[in-house]
C-alpha cells in the first residue's frame, strides 16, 4: 500500500518529473567537445552541387515545425515528403514543435553535449532565430551554396533582416507574412485604425476587444509603439533604449487608461491567439489578428469566421517578417538538408505554397528574376477573396522591429500593465 | 517474504522515485546558480535574487494553495455527503459506471470541456441567451479565466468528485461502516451523531493521505489554470513554465529556482502532513 502511494505521488508529480528526467539525462550524458562538426563544415564548403546532391541520397531527415493547420501539414506530408524521396532518395519524417520547443531541445542537446542532433531541419522565424544563434545551434552560413537562391532577392530588407538581425546565410528564407487585423463588417462598421480611433471606439464598445499575451498580442502592441514614435520608419534600425523608454512608457499609461473598456476589463489576457480566434468567431470579440495572409480566406471556407470578415491594416503599418528554415548545427545530414532547402526555394515548390487553395503563404522568390514560364504561372494563380491587395500590403511593410523590443514589451506589459 | 517484499518496495521506490528527483533537483539547483546551462557563466546569486526581488512568486504559492484548498473541500464535501446517502446507488448498475467517466478524462479536455461550457460564449450562456435570462453575451456572468477562479475550481471538482465518491464507496465497504451505522443506531444514537461522530471522522482519517496527495496534485497542476486562469495571478506550475520557455533565455534560471522552491514545497509538506498521520494509514 504504502509503495502504491508513493508511486501514485510519483506519478502525480510527473508534470516536473518530466523535466527533470530530461535534465537527468543531460547529465548522464558526459560533455564533450566536438571537433567533428567543424570538420563537416570545412568539408561541405569544397563539394560541387552534384556531389552534395550524391552525398544526400539515402539520408534520413528531421524536420520540426509548426502542424498546427492542416493545409500545412497536408503541403507537407502529401507533397513535399513523398517527392524528396523519388526524387533525391531523401526520407524526411516531420515532427511538430515551434519556437521554444525548437530552441529547448536543442539547448538541451547542447548542454548535454550530445554530437548528433535529433533535429536536422526546423522552421524558424525572429525570435526562435535570434536564440538560436545566442546558443550557436544553427549552421552555415550555406544559404549562397544553394543553386535556387538565383531567385531570391537577398538585399531585399524583409528577406535580409530576421527581426534586424541580419540572417546572413544562416537560414533559407521559405516565406513571407504581415500582421493584420480581423474584424466582422456585420458588426463593426468603421474599424479603428488610430490609437485615438481605437480609445474611441472602446469607449463605444466595451468588452469586445482584447489581445493575447504571446507573440501575436505583442505584435500589436509593438505597432502601437511604431505608431507613438511617428510612424513607419520610428523605430528602424538596432535598439534604442532612449525610444523605447519614452514611447513605452506613453503606451502603457494609454493602455491602463482604456483596459476597463477591454474584454474582462483588461484585468485577464487570453494567453493565445488561439484562444482569441475562438472568441471572435462566437462573438465573444469583434477583433482578432493574424500573421497568415490567407487566414481569412481559409477560415471563411471551413465556415468557422463569418462571412462578413475582413482584413485591414493599422494606421502605422504592417509589421512584415519572413519565416525560414534553418539547418542545426549538429546535423548529422547537413548536405541532405540543403538539398530540401534548395528545393523549398525552387519556384515549383513556391507555386505550391502560395496557392491559397493549398497553403497560401506569399512567396519569398523575386518575381522579375523568375523566368516568364514561372512568372506566368504564379500570376494564374487563384486570387485571395478576403485578403488584402497586394501592393497596398507592401506599401504598408514595417521591417520587424529588433528582438530586444520584443523582449522588453513582453516583461514590460506583464509588469506595467498584467501585475498593475 | 514480508522482508523480501519490501526491500523491492524500497528498490523500486529509489529507483522510480528518489533517484530522478535528487539528479533533476540537483541540476535544477546548479542552473539556477549558474553553474550549468548554455548560457550561464558561472556562480551567482543574481538569478535567486531576481525571482525573490518579485512578490509575484509569493502570490502564486498562495493562489495555488487556495486554488486546491476551495476545489478539495467541495469535493471532499460533496463526495462524502453522496457517498453516505447514496450508497446502493454507486455500488452497483448503471450509475456505478456512469461515474467512471469523467475519471478518463484527461485535465485538458476536461478544461476545454468546462471553457466550452461556461464562457461567455459558451454552451450555458447561449441557453441563458435562447431562454430570454440574459439579453446579450456580456450579460452572463465570468465564469472563466474570472477573479476567484471559479472556472478553474468547477474544473478540479469535475475531474476529482467521481475519484472521491468511488474511494468513499470502497471506504464504507472495507470499514464495514454500515455494520457501525447498524450497531450506533441500536446503542440509541441519533442519525446525525452517526454521520458526524462516526461516518465522517472514519472516512476522513482513512482517506486522509489521498486528500493530501490530490491537494499537491491540483496545487502543482498546469493545463486547467493555463487555460482557464488568469494572467495575474497566476498558479505556481504556468509561472515556472513560462519563465522556463520565454522568450528570453535569461529567464531559464529563474523558472528552475521556482521549481526548486516548489519541489522543497511539497516534500516538506508531505514529510509533514504524512508523518503526524502515520499512524492512521499504517494498517
Amino acid at each position: 500500500m504504502q509503495l502504491m502511494q508513493y508511486l501514485y505521488f510519483y506519478l502525480i508529480q510527473k508534470n516536473m518529473l518530466n523535466k527533470f528526467s530530461i535534465a537527468l539525462l543531460s547529465v548522464v550524458v558526459l560533455f564533450s567537445c566536438n571537433n567533428a562538426a567543424k570538420q563537416d563544415e570545412k568539408n561541405i564548403s569544397n563539394l560541387t552541387w552534384q556531389q552534395t546532391e550524391a552525398k544526400a541520397k539515402g539520408a534520413s531527415l528531421t524536420m520540426m515545425m509548426f502542424q498546427g493547420d492542416r493545409k500545412v501539414n497536408k503541403y507537407m506530408n502529401e507533397y513535399l515528403v513523398p517527392l524528396m524521396k523519388t526524387q533525391y532518395g531523401i526520407s524526411l519524417t516531420i515532427v511538430p514543435g515551434q519556437g521554444k520547443e525548437i530552441v529547448s531541445n536543442l539547448m538541451s542537446e547542447k548542454e548535454a553535449g550530445k554530437e548528433k542532433s535529433e533535429i536536422d531541419l526546423c522552421w524558424i522565424n525572429g525570435e526562435t532565430f535570434f536564440q538560436l544563434r545566442q546558443i550557436n545551434a544553427l549552421f552555415g552560413p550555406y544559404t549562397d551554396k544553394l543553386p535556387n537562391s538565383k531567385y531570391v532577392d537577398y538585399d531585399n530588407p524583409i528577406i535580409k533582416y530576421d527581426f534586424q538581425q541580419e540572417v546572413k546565410g544562416f537560414e533559407t528564407p521559405w516565406g513571407e507574412s504581415f500582421y493584420y487585423l480581423i474584424y466582422d463588417s456585420s458588426r463593426v462598421a468603421n474599424p479603428p485604425v488610430s490609437m485615438a480611433e481605437f480609445e474611441t471606439w472602446w469607449k463605444a464598445n466595451p468588452g469586445k476587444f482584447t489581445f493575447s499575451t504571446d507573440f501575436s498580442g505583442m505584435t500589436l502592441l509593438k505597432s502601437w509603439l511604431v505608431e507613438l514614435a511617428g510612424g513607419m520608419d520610428g523605430l528602424d534600425g538596432p535598439f534604442n533604449e532612449n525610444k523605447y523608454k519614452q514611447y513605452s512608457a506613453e503606451l502603457w499609461k494609454w493602455i491602463n487608461a482604456n483596459k476597463k473598456y477591454f474584454w474582462k476589463g483588461g484585468e485577464t489576457f487570453p494567453s493565445g491567439i488561439t484562444q482569441v480566434a475562438q472568441m471572435y468567431s462566437n462573438g465573444e470579440l469583434d477583433f482578432t489578428t493574424s500573421f497568415n495572409d490567407a487566414e481569412v480566406d481559409n477560415k471563411v471556407g471551413e465556415g468557422v469566421f463569418p462571412v462578413t470578415s475582413k482584413a485591414y491594416i493599422l494606421k502605422a503599418g504592417s509589421i512584415h517578417n519572413t519565416h525560414y528554415v534553418g539547418i542545426t548545427t549538429n546535423s548529422a545530414n547537413k548536405e541532405a538538408a540543403m538539398v530540401v532547402c534548395n528545393f523549398l526555394i525552387s519556384p515549383e515548390a513556391q507555386v505550391k505554397k502560395n496557392d491559397i487553395t493549398l497553403w497560401g503563404s506569399r512567396t519569398v522568390l523575386a518575381y522579375d528574376k523568375l523566368e516568364k514560364e514561372w512568372q506566368d504561372k504564379f500570376s494564374a494563380l487563384p486570387k485571395r477573396k478576403y485578403g488584402l491587395d497586394a501592393g497596398y500590403i507592401k506599401s504598408k511593410a514595417i521591417k520587424e522591429l529588433a528582438p530586444e523590443y520584443m523582449l522588453r514589451v513582453f516583461d514590460d506589459f506583464r509588469k506595467n500593465v498584467i501585475e498593475k | 517474504m514480508k522482508n523480501k517484499s519490501s526491500i523491492l518496495s524500497y528498490f523500486l521506490l529509489f529507483i522510480f522515485a528518489v533517484l530522478p528527483l535528487i539528479a533533476g533537483l540537483g541540476y535544477a539547483l546548479l542552473y539556477s546558480f549558474g553553474i550549468v546551462g548554455a548560457l550561464n557563466t558561472g556562480f551567482t546569486l543574481q538569478h535567486w535574487k531576481a525571482a525573490f526581488a518579485d512578490k509575484a512568486i509569493i502570490t502564486s504559492f498562495l493562489y495555488s494553495g487556495t486554488i486546491a484548498g476551495a476545489a478539495l473541500l467541495l469535493s471532499v464535501s460533496l463526495a462524502m455527503a453522496a457517498a453516505l446517502r447514496y450508497y446502493h446507488l454507486f455500488k452497483k448498475g448503471f450509475i456505478s459506471y456512469l461515474i467512471y467517466l469523467p475519471l478518463a478524462f484527461p485535465a485538458m479536455v476536461g478544461a476545454f470541456f468546462i471553457f466550452q461550457f461556461l464562457s461567455k460564449g459558451g454552451l450555458l450562456s447561449r441557453i441563458f441567451y435562447q431562454a430570454g435570462i440574459t439579453s446579450s453575451m456580456q450579460q452572463f456572468p465570468d465564469w472563466v479565466n474570472d477573479k476567484y477562479g471559479i472556472g478553474m475550481v468547477v474544473t478540479h471538482l469535475f475531474l476529482s468528485f467521481p475519484f472521491f465518491l468511488l474511494l468513499f464507496v470502497s471506504l464504507i465497504e472495507t470499514q464495514r461502516l454500515k455494520d457501525f451505522f447498524q450497531l450506533s443506531a441500536s446503542l440509541g444514537a441519533s442519525k446525525k451523531q452517526t454521520t458526524f461522530r462516526i461516518a465522517i471522522p472514519v472516512l476522513l482519517q482513512k482517506s486522509f493521505p489521498n486528500i493530501i496527495l490530490y491537494f499537491i496534485f491540483i496545487f502543482g497542476a498546469y493545463e486547467i489554470p493555463v487555460l482557464l486562469g488568469r494572467s495575474n495571478p497566476e498558479v505556481v506550475s504556468v509561472m515556472a513554465v513560462r519563465k522556463l520557455q520565454k522568450f528570453n533565455l535569461q529567464d531559464i534560471p529563474q523558472g528552475y529556482v521556482i521549481a526548486i522552491v516548489y519541489t522543497l514545497f511539497v516534500l516538506v509538506f508531505i514529510l509533514i502532513l504524512l508523518k503526524q498521520k502515520k499512524l492512521a494509514y499504517a494498517n
